[in-house]
């Protein structure tokens, strides 16, 4: 009954979206009644609900029948897991991308503020949101049946049954991507009308700011995940799809950012709408490298028909937007009364937004030239973690340098305010070159930008009056412990790998590592050879750290699951890279981890910040809501 | 800053990210080559290398395990320091990423394992079989793994 059922809501939702589309039209052209186009609006968001919902009621009662169950059910996955199996693979996340959109649409057609723009941002919303209904009935329906039911089915993918954390990174990381969505409709609804109210702006900002902070969440929690659970030992490989995050989030950040070049509910300006429009279509973009089986990567699911969808839908949304822009953007002004001073907020304010617009074009760069140089047949290539590090690292280093700058800008003397920052930045590069010099010249001049960036804030933090918010404050704190924890963990990280039989050892940086055991043991979901090691820190008391390595024959995967002893200053990470087959030896990986909590810590404290100043701004009175034509058409 | 002096600006701004970009990308790209091209890659160049392991080929000695990789025309000699499990069976495709010496020996530091690589798509997908009493179901190619990309 799951099936038809499903295939049933997938059916209304695409139905509803189309009807909402069309309505929303008529109220942008027409006035037509908002209550209908509204009823539609919710109409499909319950019916996208109800597919997720039926979806995941197939994988917990195990609907062998569904295809979607017969490839990611098993008997012998937890509950918690079952439900999770709904973003396992490629068309139940893409439902979940639906169930977001289809959210989005249903609470921004409910506002109540509402910009004389809103009837065309909810044509925009509907519009997308009939795209990704079309693909969830027509090319990736997870309702589909198998001719024969199994009796069971492999389970998920193994990688993504290990950590009680799936049930929080896709949704929280989906939630903020998708999310973008909303800002990207205002910025179109603005180019389409040619102008642009308070109102819009508001939206506009609200939405990225809440899209941006989960998006904040996401990739951090991602980063963790990577790190607890694939047992390479690190958490940011520059793989496509981490990439693929990664873009919106640098320009969502961009666009906040020129959101502060006048007060808020100013009405719109050329900068945060390119902004605004640009990331989600680095969303989309995503979406069709992680979802069409063009990259290998841990994220991407295999090769499908979705891919030239995917690409289509982004190249039409590119042209649309790009052909809107040539249009209507000399309309709208660059937001400021006067020219810029060199040394003022506005320039930081800018000079910030185009650095993170560089990072991206870096980025972008080099997830695309694989991608291309394949596409054209001309070579196969992989733009290795160096790229990323040499071409994008020091544009983000830049940044960090105009965080610390940054907050002083306001006040009139603004050369002599960095001196004291200036100091405790040279006073860090000269201690930690001293004492400990690390073996890239980059990690010390970003332990002195970080120092500099902190020195400042801690000074603002104290100032009266404040010269930053509280939100903006935690936020760029977090950027500049999240810089340490980098630089630190990729500087000072030692590994050692030995081949080691019971009872021998190995050491590094003052940590001994001995094996005591190593038991194999066989159940139902496959094989699992544990290494009982006793790690020694230093002459302290030596604590038991239990490596694994799990054999899945269902996937014919090895997945190395570390063990991890953090600490305040340094993660000791111990994993099982192979054991020998009668099972005497086994090869270890040891390594030593400085301050990699940092990483998380600083993820967390700028999504905080995130979280903070949407707080602090919805206190902020409303401006008057009557329209203000910038240079109308 | 007036309107009239930014596009000089702009222009230098847009050099400079290209030459940050050709100079990022500068050495950091790794090739794709198949053991007989391998002839042409200079000593100390990073590159990948696909193939199937030759049977019988594969030596053990203490931490460093050595193997020959052939695409029917020529081999390549690999050694590399880790064993992954799984990853290398004789007689079935590799992909090992790593740089190559005066002698033509490759020093390896990545194996992928062939069901993930995209070179040589395999045309089973899984090799998922169903537990006894089961019945004939066979999951569709291509159809659940998004399995790790590389062992790092």
């Amino acid at each position: 009954m799951i099936g038809p059922a499903g295939r049933m809501a997938l059916a209304l939702s695409l139905v509803t979206a189309v009807t909402a589309t069309l309505l929303w039209a008529r109220v942008a052209l027409l006035r037509g009644s908002i209550g209908l186009a509204r009823t539609a609006t919710w109409i499909c968001l319950v019916s996208t609900g109800a597919a997720g919902v039926l979806l995941d009621l197939a994988l917990v009662t195990l609907d062998f029948r569904l295809r979607y169950v017969a490839d990611n059910g098993g008997r012998d996955v937890p509950l918690y897991f079952r439900v999770t199996s709904l973003w396992a693979a490629l068309d139940g996340s893409l439902l979940l991308w639906l169930v977001i959109v289809a959210a989005c649409s249903a609470v921004v057609a409910s506002a109540r503020r509402r910009s004389t723009v809103w009837p065309w941002a909810m044509t925009v919303l509907s519009g997308v949101t009939v795209f990704f209904c079309a693909v969830a009935y027509f090319a990736a329906n997870p309702f589909d049946p198998v001719a024969v039911p199994p009796a069971d089915g492999p389970g998920p993918n193994p990688l993504l049954r290990e950590h009680p954390a799936m049930g929080l990174h896709p949704p929280i990381l989906y939630s903020g991507y998708v999310g973008l969505v909303v800002p990207f409709a205002y910025a179109v609804s603005a180019l389409i009308a040619g102008r642009a109210d308070r109102a819009a702006a508001l939206a506009l900002r609200r939405w990225t700011l809440v899209a941006w902070t989960l998006l904040t969440l996401g990739i951090t929690l991602g980063a963790w995940w990577s790190y607890a659970v694939l047992g390479w030992g690190g958490y940011w490989a520059w793989d496509p799809v981490e990439n693929a995050s990664l873009l919106p989030w640098l320009t969502a950040t961009a666009t906040l950012h020129t959101l502060l070049v006048r007060r808020p509910g100013h009405p719109l300006w050329t900068w945060p709408i390119v902004l605004a429009a640009g990331s989600f279509l680095l969303v989309l973009l995503g979406t069709f490298l992680t979802r069409s089986g063009i990259v290998t990567s841990v994220h991407a699911f295999t090769a499908s028909p979705l891919g030239p969808l995917l690409l289509g839908f982004f190249l039409l949304a590119t042209a649309l937007v790009g052909a809107l822009m040539l249009w209507r953007l000399p309309h709208f002004g660059d937001g400021r009364r006067s020219g810029l001073g060199i040394v003022s907020r506005a320039m930081a304010l800018h000079a910030q937004a185009v650095l993170m617009v560089v990072v991206a074009v870096v980025v972008v760069t080099g997830t695309l030239v694989p991608v291309l140089l394949r596409a054209t047949r001309s070579a196969e290539v992989t733009v290795g973690p160096a790229y990323f590090n040499r071409a994008a690292v020091p544009v983000v280093l830049m940044a960090v340098l105009l965080m610390g700058v940054a907050p002083f800008l306001r006040s009139g003397r603004p050369l002599r305010q960095f001196i004291p920052s200036a100091i405790a930045a040279l006073l860090t590069i000269g201690a930690v070159g001293l004492l400990a010099p690390p073996s890239s010249v980059l990690a010390l001049v970003t332990f002195g930008a970080a120092a500099f960036v902190l020195a400042g804030l801690a000074r603002a933090a104290f100032a009266s009056p404040r010269p930053v918010r509280l939100g903006a404050l935690v936020a760029h704190a977090g950027v500049a412990l999240l810089a340490v924890g980098v630089a630190a963990s990729s500087a000072f990280a030692a590994t050692t790998e030995r081949r080691l039989g019971v009872g021998e050892s190995t050491d590094i940086d003052g940590v001994t590592i001995q094996v005591l055991a190593i038991d194999r043991k066989q159940d139902a979901t496959g094989m699992r050879v544990a290494v009982r090691t006793a790690v020694t820190d230093h002459a302290g008391p030596a604590v038991i750290s239990e490596p694994n390595l799990r054999y899945y024959p269902g996937h014919d995967l090895t997945v190395s699951i570390p063990a991890i002893r953090v600490g305040l200053t340094r993660d000791i990470y111990t994993t099982v890279l192979a054991v020998a087959e009668d099972g005497t030896s086994a090869t270890v990986r040891l390594t030593v981890n400085p301050l990699v909590g940092l990483v998380w810590v600083g993820g967390f404290l700028v999504a905080l910040g995130g979280a903070l100043s949407l707080y602090r701004r919805r206190r902020v009175p409303a401006p008057a809501p009557e329209p203000v034509l910038v240079n109308p058409p | 800053m007036t309107g009239g002096r930014r596009w000089p600006l702009t222009l230098i701004g847009l050099i400079a990210v290209g030459l940050l970009i050709a100079a990022g990308l500068q050495d950091t790209l790794t090739f794709y080559r198949t053991p007989s091209e391998t002839s042409s890659v200079a000593v100390g160049d990073r590159v990948r290398v696909g193939g199937t392991v030759v049977p019988g080929s594969v030596v053990r000695e203490g931490d460093v395990i050595r193997f020959r990789l052939t695409d029917g025309v020529r081999d390549v000699v690999v050694q590399q320091r880790i064993d992954i499990p799984g990853r290398l069976r004789e007689g079935q495709q590799a992909v090992v990423e790593g740089v190559l010496d005066g002698r033509g020996v490759l020093h390896a530091d990545t194996v992928m394992s062939k069901h993930n690589n995209t070179y040589e798509p395999p045309p089973g997908g899984t090799t998922y079989e169903p537990p006894p009493g089961g019945n004939t179901y066979e999951p569709p190619p291509g159809g659940e793994q998004p399995g790790p990309g590389a062992v790092r």
